[in-house]
């Protein structure tokens, strides 16, 4: 009886071993790519302002150049979009709400590189590189919350500055539904690669745990064994 | 070398070794109480809940086996991989 309870016991602790494995592979996974996705931002903000000094660097009125509206949009809401994700990611690497509020504020990269480059069905393609970097996290609500900025945004866009999404002033209404399907089209498959992937981060642990178990069983023998030949002698 | 010449010294990988293809076939539970042993396939085994592979483990009471040969817990388990 009392071997069963310590073999029960021993059962308990290896399994929660493997649990705590699992979440410890899949914090280092998600601190990561959080931290990744800081550096990626800072390195947006300076594309974003390279972008809009290269397309429109200056407005003129009559003979007055000025700074076109492109470039300060670019420093400034560009600051402000990496601003809160990248304090995020440095202070509150691993949190849930620090991935949500990257993959928000990389579908917000996507629309203003959209609107610099006045709408270019090509730059729309930064959502789709995104959605791909995003599944890093191995967590689908991640891509969900990514499929709702883009879709609040193409909407709104849509209906209040069409030119700046789609490059054209009257774009059919449905429009953005086209935009979204395309996307949720493209979660669909990153959600199961997703799962997948995490099926198999819990199947290396539970392997690990199969091995503790194995060797956890082999003390077990050899110290009744032991213990036999002591009796015997 | 051209790339198809690359392809063509690669060929065909040989199968890989019984051994290493997969652990164990099937494995017998022990009996608890008046009932016989249980036998489950590979796949039916992997279902059971962690906590009651482990201790199924942990007491080596589990019998493994390839085709017909019985096999250590270990071998079973390493094969696996």
């Amino acid at each position: 009886m009392k071997t069963e309870s310590t073999a029960d016991l021993a059962a308990q602790a290896i399994v929660l071993r493997a649990e705590e494995r699992f979440q410890a592979h899949r914090m280092e996974i998600v601190t990561w790519t959080d931290r990744f996705f800081a550096r990626l931002m800072v390195g947006e903000w300076l594309f974003a302002i390279a972008l809009a000094l290269f397309f429109s660097p200056y407005a003129w009125e009559g003979k007055t150049r000025t700074v076109h509206v492109h470039v300060w949009a670019a420093v400034f809401l560009g600051a402000a979009i990496c601003a809160f994700p990248v304090a995020l990611a440095i202070r509150r690497a691993g949190w849930v709400v620090t991935r949500h509020v990257i993959a928000a504020a990389q579908m917000l990269w996507s629309a203003l590189f959209i609107h610099l480059t006045g709408g270019r069905i090509e730059t729309h393609f930064h959502v789709f590189g995104s959605l791909g970097i995003l599944a890093f996290y191995r967590d689908w609500p991640v891509l969900a919350t990514a499929t709702l900025f883009v879709a609040g945004d193409h909407l709104i866009r849509g209906l209040v500055w069409p030119e700046s999404v789609y490059g054209i002033a009257s774009p059919e209404w449905w429009r953005f539904l086209e935009h979204v399907f395309w996307v949720a089209f493209s979660v669909v498959f990153l959600a199961m690669s997703c799962r997948r992937s995490l099926k198999e981060m819990r199947l290396i642990a539970e392997r690990g745990a199969h091995i503790e178990a194995l060797s956890e069983a082999e003390w077990r023998r050899s110290s009744v064994l032991e213990r036999v030949a002591k009796v015997s002698a | 070398m051209t790339l198809l010449d690359h392809f063509r010294s690669v060929g065909p990988q040989p199968a890989p070794p019984r051994a290493a293809a997969g652990g164990f076939d099937h494995v017998d539970l022990p009996s608890r109480g008046n009932e016989p042993r249980q036998r489950l396939t590979k796949r039916d085994f992997e279902a059971l809940p962690l906590q009651e592979r482990i201790s199924l483990l942990v007491q080596g009471t589990l019998r493994f086996y390839r085709g017909d040969r019985e096999i250590a817990a270990s071998e079973a388990m390493r094969a696996a991989y």
